[in-house]
């Protein structure tokens, strides 16, 4: 029953931007789901089933598609809710992937959203810290210290940063760069949050200090939006597009929990740079597309980077260079939207962060990519094989997809 | 075992989260709002099927169609199922009893295909009973914009 292919023929993504109060979380997503629809040239009655997620706890609604998916379509059909934190878009679109490859159905909806303006993300992320929180109370901490640190995500990135920089060589300008290149890539995006066309790396290194060595330009903003994609049958596919987007695999690893703690990188000490989950799901992905030399296979790649030194940090663990290597890359201009290997084309998480959505806005970039539907943000070199990325899960589980113009064989 | 036991060898913390969520009512709730406040019920129609929507909402799930016509609707309606609820919610979260018992209906406006759950005045209701709305188009909330259903004749 199982098939060996799998294609992306639809894309779509809602307006992104800080606060949409004309619309309910339900409309919101309606936007993403009308646009993949008309995108693909397909309707509600073509679709077989449904595969959805956003992050659990940050708007205080719970099971959202119970009340959401007559919104998206799905009215009559299966749904199928996967939720696992940051990697969420991902993991609803390796879902799909799932549902299709496994032979049980033919076309499938992913959809992946957060409506954060309507929420409370602390919040949320400190349900996800509730065991380090516990445990710094009983040591004295002040609760305030702790809701304000306890799950903040800029709390685990500085010392993921400050890690990555020391063991890497990579310096601040390499951040204000890698911010300045998103910034203007997502400029060219008309779904990206932050646009700001002609941003210059000195600009960046004006911006506030956060927390050491992270400064308010190297951060992504808190986004309402919402992203969709149709994955079908290779031969469905065919019949649809001349051009689809194949998913060759997708590969997710967990890695030993590192939650944020005043201790540092978290519960278990790992060095939160050191990613292993990241490496070992890249090496799978690549194994199960048959790409045995991803530096040279590899033409475009989207890592989940809300933080700046993530862009780099991730285009190591993806395999995509030696360790340490990263920022004379970047350098060297060959992650431009006219290098070598582009980077984070769509302007990247760094520039637009609906959380939920976020994973998935990677692959759906790749595909895009591949599919030549970028318009001005289009690649210059041709897209063969792509990588999309997302991290997440208790700042544990890495997501990899590999994308390509051509059928795995 | 013994005394021992019966003492809670596990330290036990509470964690204070004072959490605040939002909710964007959005466009279509916003009209229907709107039209309370010059004293107008409107609904929203689905194109491809017909039905009323009350209150209005942007999409028909059956069809997934945007309904997107808007009707005004008559205040009078029946309703279409009934309960009584003997505590309220009060501004600070707490449940409070109520002094009197309160019914709760959910009434089908004539013309609409959906219901509306409020308070019904009065302490008798029943399945099919006429009602009208109780507008208070001056409400400071939009929330009591609706104040009430009332019995009809
Ligand atoms: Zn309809």
């Amino acid at each position: 029953m199982a098939r060996n292919e799998v294609a992306v023929v639809g894309v779509g993504l809602s307006k992104h931007v800080s606060k949409r109060r004309d619309v309910n979380m339900a409309e919101l997503v309606w936007e993403a789901v009308s646009a993949c629809y008309e995108d693909a040239g397909l309707k509600p009655r073509d679709i077989d089933a449904f595969a959805t997620g956003n992050m659990p706890a940050f708007e205080g609604v719970n099971v959202p598609e119970e009340w959401g998916a007559g919104h998206w379509g799905a009215y009559g059909k299966p749904v199928l809710r996967i939720t696992t934190g940051g990697t969420t878009g991902g993991s609803v679109a390796h879902g799909g992937y799932y549902l299709v490859g496994s032979g049980l159905y033919d076309t499938v909806m992913t959809i992946a959203f957060e409506k954060q303006s309507d929420g409370n993300s602390t919040m949320g992320l400190n349900t996800v810290a509730l065991a380090d929180a516990a445990a710094q109370l009983q040591l004295g901490v002040d609760p305030a210290f702790i809701a304000a640190f306890g799950g903040g995500a800029v709390g685990v990135a500085v010392y993921q940063a400050s890690s990555y920089m020391k063991s890497s060589g990579c310096t601040t300008h390499h951040l204000d760069k890698v911010a300045a290149l998103c910034r203007n890539n997502a400029a060219l995006n008309p779904c990206s949050h932050l646009k700001q066309p002609g941003l210059t790396p000195e600009e960046v290194a004006k911006t506030t200090l956060l927390q050491y060595p992270i400064r308010f330009g190297h951060v992504c903003p808190a986004t309402d939006g919402a992203c969709a994609m149709l994955f079908t049958t290779g031969e469905k596919a065919r019949k649809l597009t001349s051009k689809p987007a194949y998913v060759l695999s997708v590969a997710s690893c967990s890695d030993e929990a590192a939650l944020v703690g005043i201790a540092g990188s978290g519960t278990t000490n790992v060095d939160p740079c050191e990613q292993e989950s990241c490496k070992l799901a890249a090496a799978r992905a690549y194994e199960l597309a048959g790409i045995s030399d991803p530096r040279g296979e590899i033409d475009l790649a989207e890592p989940y980077s809300p933080f700046a030194h993530q862009m780099l940090m991730f285009y190591e663990r993806l395999l995509l260079c030696d360790e340490g290597e990263a920022p004379s890359i970047l350098d060297s201009g060959s992650m431009n939207l006219d290098g070598e290997l582009p980077v984070c084309p769509s302007g990247g998480v760094i520039s637009t962060n609906a959380i939920g959505a976020s994973a998935m806005e990677r692959i759906a970039e790749c595909a895009m990519q591949i599919m030549g539907k970028c318009g001005e943000r289009q690649v210059k070199k041709e897209v063969h094989k792509a990588v999309a990325h997302g991290w997440g899960g208790a700042v544990n589980l890495n997501v990899v997809a590999v994308l390509s113009d051509t059928p795995r064989r | 075992m013994g005394a021992k036991a019966a003492k809670d060898p596990v330290p036990r913390v509470s964690i204070p989260l004072n959490p605040v969520f939002g909710w964007t009512v959005g466009n279509w709730m916003e009209n229907f709002f709107d039209g309370m406040k010059e004293g107008k019920i409107l609904g929203s129609r689905c194109p491809d099927c017909g039905r009323v929507f009350l209150p209005p909402r942007m999409i028909c799930e059956r069809c997934f169609a945007k309904a997107d016509e808007w009707v005004e609707l008559p205040a009078t309606g029946t309703v279409q199922a009934c309960t009584e609820a003997a505590v309220k919610v009060a501004e600070n979260g707490d449940m409070v009893d109520l002094e009197n018992p309160e019914i709760i209906a959910m009434v089908k406006h004539d013309g609409a295909d959906t219901c509306i759950t409020a308070r019904l005045e009065g302490a008798d209701a029943s399945i099919g009973m006429r009602v009208e709305a109780v507008l208070n188009p001056g409400a400071e909330n939009v929330l009591d914009l609706l104040a009430a259903y009332r019995p009809m004749g």
